[in-house]
């Protein structure tokens, strides 16, 4: 093989360029160059080069951004549906209204359906689920054939409860304190105490006979939105010794402790019984008399 | 000679080496940090939008997200409109137009102070899905390098049907579906010729090119895009003159903008304090409002046209524009008053002009609008009735560590005793301050309070004659509770959102709290009655409103504010019109203008047609109510010498049998006469005034 010398002159340069082999390539670049602009194969090279490295790049730019805002936006919405849901769920599974309270101490609302509604409150005691809410009023609201859900939101010391139609219009309200949901729950509650270690009762202690004698003063619709199950009392063993009426009004009721005597034994038990009824009871047994008789039939 | 050409060559031959390791080394570094494409494209336009509804169900209005149309639902027009304007090579380059880069590189080198682009559509699109907007070499090395990736993976179609479902053109319509909504209330697919090149040529710069504020650079961008079709070869040249002289009905901007802004702004704002920014904008919500769109419809020109007699009445020039500060403004608030649904809100005279909502926003005195809160705590506090005797004379109110307040009546005069009925149809501000000295400013503001009166109240005597600023809002819901016996439905406007899977998110209760005894609301309702048909609200019936209706008038000192609110027994509307900077209103003969004059006209003209075709109802009467005439003067029954006696709504405990207020101290307010008939010695003898001759005070 021959080794490579440079020119020595013009026409040896000149000679060299126009050979066959420099023509060839420069033809060959040339029909390089025109078969690029006309087929863009180069482009399409390093389109498909930049497609095989698509996986491996970051996902940046506007569009990214804008992705992944949208990810976050779905990604808030699903952890606020996800709660609303647990806690939907666990309401759907209560079995009594403490239980609902439990969910709601969760701060969030639900919803149930009217029936759902219904099978809590059948499971109250029948006694004193009226002092949560009349049986007339689900009677009334289920006759109307409006009441399509019940709505639960957390409320002071308790929940409230509105029963929805379904233009989500409220066709009867309700607040309901824990505590006296506690008590009703409980049913009639016995407490193997005397009514003045029950700091509710303190000043309000009337002895039986003067408490049932100004009960007795009063219609019998009065006496029975005080003690509304005395049939209750009368299987009560023992003699009733005193009465207690509480200073403390929860949910439009008052609570009423009676002390009962039983083989030496003291123990009270404790009902709740309407605010304007109990109301009367004290002003008679406080002294005052009936004003009007009217005031007294409603 | 020889040698020096061998340097060059070889010279050369080493640059050339340098230069292309260079930018071998420089193309893997920027592909390196190349963003990835998403796949398949069509994905950059899959992210739902937030969608507000009317209560109609009519969409109000998108936010983020796009309203994607395949390339197959797109008007032919369109697409050739925009590759003739944008890319005539699109369908033969391959991410690149070489010859019009080659040809934009020599202008841009070449010719001074001008640069040229030659970016196909491929490279627009790149540019628009990942960089900035910043002119720089690196950005469109990287945005040609993203092209030709998207031209090698995707087809043509693909392309330009994420093109042209992404590109701005103003009006907030992204991409093409959105924008012949925006503009021309239709699809994509049915635009024609001249509609195409209209839209087709404002992507260029979509606030240059507005139609609605540059109609004639429109138009003339329209022609460029057409002889851009006739030189590409897409139409004829006749066809192109047909379409540049066809007519292009563009969607009214008031109707497509105005409708609701102010209210969708409140929502937006809602919606982003309860869910954040993010939520809001890409969580693809479903927000359904109580907007009644018709009604706003008639609330935005209720307002225009009010606004438009307060500028004659004014003698405000026409050429002062919509200056917020030349020109009075306006607001108004329609609410279901049974349910506290918002139906209508303007919070302005243009939305355009003025986003700032004065509907909610603004906290203005409602001067004597503000009585009926003090007329019912005194009913409720002190057993007044509308049939209490009262004096209209002046009054010397001290006030502890101050001067004794002494208010005046709008008349400037005193018209002796009166029932308290005719003192609020009259509007008279010493009954008023007699009053709230009887029970108090705090029984006052917790009336308010209860009605849903949120603004700080000043516990000060004031306060009865409406010197605490408040909003249209307020004003309409507090109303409302007069005309809903007493029943508080709190003012909302959202009443369901869900997300974009429909799960709901939220649903408004429909829950009213007692906070008014009924029968005294209703007796205040009956006095408003009065206000509307015979005292200071009596334009109200002079424009035709004959339906059962009731209301209060309310102008503040120095005519900066006029107000009327007034509602039937379904709708409460509040109408406020002042000007945003301390100005009075007053007539070229320098009269004010009051809340009958000035708020009350555009609450009818609204009421007119709101109230359009709907049942005509009572308001309903509360058990216990009974009516009796009686004389305006003295509160007895009328007797032979009565004219113009008077109906009054009283509770049974209640009789029109003259009886007279007493002070907060049980002194009579009427001074001591003898006789059946009380008759002041200090002021005019009220003998012989009927209700018609008291003057319309405000």
């Amino acid at each position: 093989m021959d080794s490579w010398t440079a020119p020595h002159d013009f026409s040896e340069w000149l000679r060299r360029m126009f050979a066959i082999r420099p023509l060839a390539v420069t033809l060959l670049i040339c029909l390089v160059g025109i078969s690029e602009l006309r087929f863009d194969w180069a482009e399409q090279m390093v389109g498909r080069f930049l497609a095989t490295t698509n996986a491996s790049r970051p996902e940046s730019g506007s569009i990214w951004e804008k992705g992944h805002r949208a990810a976050s936006a779905h990604q808030t919405l699903d952890q606020i549906i996800t709660d609303k849901q647990t806690i939907q769920r666990e309401a759907r599974e209560a079995q009594n209204f403490s239980q609902i309270a439990r969910t709601l101490s969760k701060g969030q609302d639900v919803i149930l359906a009217a029936s759902h509604f219904q099978m809590l409150y059948n499971a109250l005691p029948p006694e004193r689920a009226g002092e949560l809410l009349s049986p007339y009023t689900l009677i009334r609201m289920h006759s109307q054939g409006q009441w399509d859900r019940t709505f639960f939101e957390p409320a002071d010391q308790g929940f409230s409860v509105y029963f929805l139609n379904r233009d989500n219009r409220v066709l009867h309200q309700l607040q309901i304190d824990n505590r006296l949901l506690e008590r009703i729950e409980q049913g009639e509650s016995v407490r193997s105490e005397r009514l003045d270690l029950l700091p509710q009762f303190s000043e309000r202690i009337y002895g039986a006979e003067r408490f049932f004698t100004a009960l007795e003063q009063m219609p019998e619709d009065l006496r029975r939105s005080i003690i509304p199950w005395p049939e209750n009392l009368l299987k009560a063993p023992g003699r009733i010794r005193r009465a207690g009426i509480s200073d403390e009004v929860l949910s439009g009721y008052i609570e009423i402790g009676l002390e009962i005597e039983d083989n030496q034994r003291t123990r009270v038990v404790l009902f709740q019984g309407r605010d304007w009824a109990v109301g009367r009871l004290r002003a008679l047994l406080e002294g005052e008399q009936f004003q009007n008789e009217i005031e007294f039939t409603r | 000679m020889i040698k020096l050409l061998r340097t060059v060559f070889y010279t050369a031959l080493v640059l050339s080496g340098l230069v292309l390791l260079s930018g071998v080394v420089f193309f893997f570094t920027v592909v390196r940090d190349l963003p990835r494409v998403p796949e398949p494209l069509s994905r950059i336009i899959e992210t739902p939008p937030t969608e507000i509804f009317a209560a109609s169900g009519e969409r109000l209005m998108i936010i983020g997200g796009r309203e994607a149309v395949p390339l197959n639902r797109v008007s032919q027009d369109f697409i050739n409109a925009v590759v003739a304007t944008e890319d005539h090579r699109f369908w033969k380059h391959h991410g690149i137009d070489k010859i019009r880069t080659v040809k934009a590189l020599g202008i841009t080198l070449f010719v001074p102070g001008k640069i040229q682009g030659a970016s196909t559509i491929t490279q627009q699109l790149a540019k628009n899905l990942f960089f900035s907007f910043k002119r720089r070499y690196i950005r469109k090395f990287r945005e040609l390098l993203v092209a030709l990736q998207v031209e090698s993976r995707f087809s043509k179609e693909e392309i330009l049907e994420a093109y042209i479902n992404q590109i701005p053109f103003g009006a907030r319509s992204h991409g093409i579906e959105q924008a012949a909504r925006a503009f021309f209330g239709k699809t994509a697919s049915e635009l024609n010729l001249a509609e195409s090149a209209l839209l087709a040529g404002l992507p260029k710069s979509p606030t240059r090119y507005n139609p609605y504020r540059h109609w004639e650079r429109a138009k003339q961008r329209q022609k460029v895009v057409l002889l851009r079709m006739v030189a590409t070869g897409y139409i004829s040249r006749p066809q192109a003159e047909i379409a540049s002289l066809a007519p292009i009905n563009l969607v009214p901007p008031r109707e497509r903008l105005d409708t609701g802004s102010h209210f969708l702004d409140m929502i937006v704002r809602d919606l982003e304090t309860t869910y954040g920014t993010d939520v809001v904008h890409h969580g693809g919500l479903k927000v359904y409002t109580t907007l009644d769109p018709q009604l706003q419809l008639y609330a935005t020109e209720a307002i225009r046209k009010g606004l438009q007699d307060l500028d004659s009445r004014l003698q405000l020039p026409a050429t002062t524009g919509e200056d917020t500060n030349t020109r009075p403004q306006g607001a108004l608030v329609a609410v279901d008053t049974k349910s506290g649904a918002l139906r209508a809100l303007v919070g302005g005279r243009s939305y355009l002009h003025s986003a700032y909502n004065r509907a909610i926003r603004n906290q203005r005195q409602p001067g004597s609008g503000f009585k009926p809160f003090t007329y019912y705590t005194a009913f409720e506090k002190r057993d007044l009735s509308p049939a209490t005797l009262m004096v209209d004379q002046p009054v010397t109110i001290p006030v502890k560590g101050a001067a004794d307040w002494q208010p005046r009546n709008f008349s400037r005069s005193f018209n002796g005793p009166m029932v308290l009925k005719v003192a609020l149809m009259k509007s008279v501000n010493t009954i008023a301050a007699q009053l709230i000295e009887q029970v108090g400013p705090p029984s006052v503001i917790e009336t308010a309070r209860r009605c849903g009166i949120e603004s700080p109240l000043a516990p000060v005597y004031s306060l009865a004659l409406g010197t605490s600023g408040v909003s249209p809002l307020e004003m309409a819901g507090a109303f409302a509770t007069f005309a809903n016996g007493g029943t508080h439905h709190r003012p909302y406007w959202i009443a369901r959102v869900e997300d974009a899977q429909g799960r709901i998110l939220e649903d408004h209760i429909v829950s009213g709290r007692r906070v008014l005894e009924p029968d005294r609301a209703y007796q205040v309702v009956d006095m408003m009655r009065g206000v509307v048909d015979r005292g200071s609200g009596a334009v109200v019936r002079r424009l035709g409103f004959n339906r059962p209706a009731a209301g209060k008038t309310g102008t503040t000192n120095n005519y900066y504010d006029a107000w009327f609110t007034g509602f039937t027994p379904t709708l409460c509307t509040s109408v406020w019109v002042g000007f945003d900077r301390e100005h009075a209103l007053k007539d070229k003969r320098g009269a004010g203008i009051t809340g009958g004059r000035g708020a009350a006209p555009i609450w009818t003209h609204f009421m007119l047609r709101a109230m359009e075709g709907a049942p005509t109802r009572n308001f309903t009467v509360p058990p216990g109510i009974h009516f009796e005439e009686v004389d305006p003067q003295t509160g007895r029954r009328p007797d032979a010498l009565t004219r113009n006696s008077l109906r009054l709504a009283l509770t049974v405990d209640q009789s029109a049998d003259g009886t007279m207020a007493t002070g907060a101290a049980g002194s009579s307010l009427i001074p001591p006469t003898t006789g059946d008939t009380p008759a002041p010695p200090a002021i005019p003898s009220a003998t012989g005034i009927t209700e018609e001759d008291l003057p319309l005070d405000d």
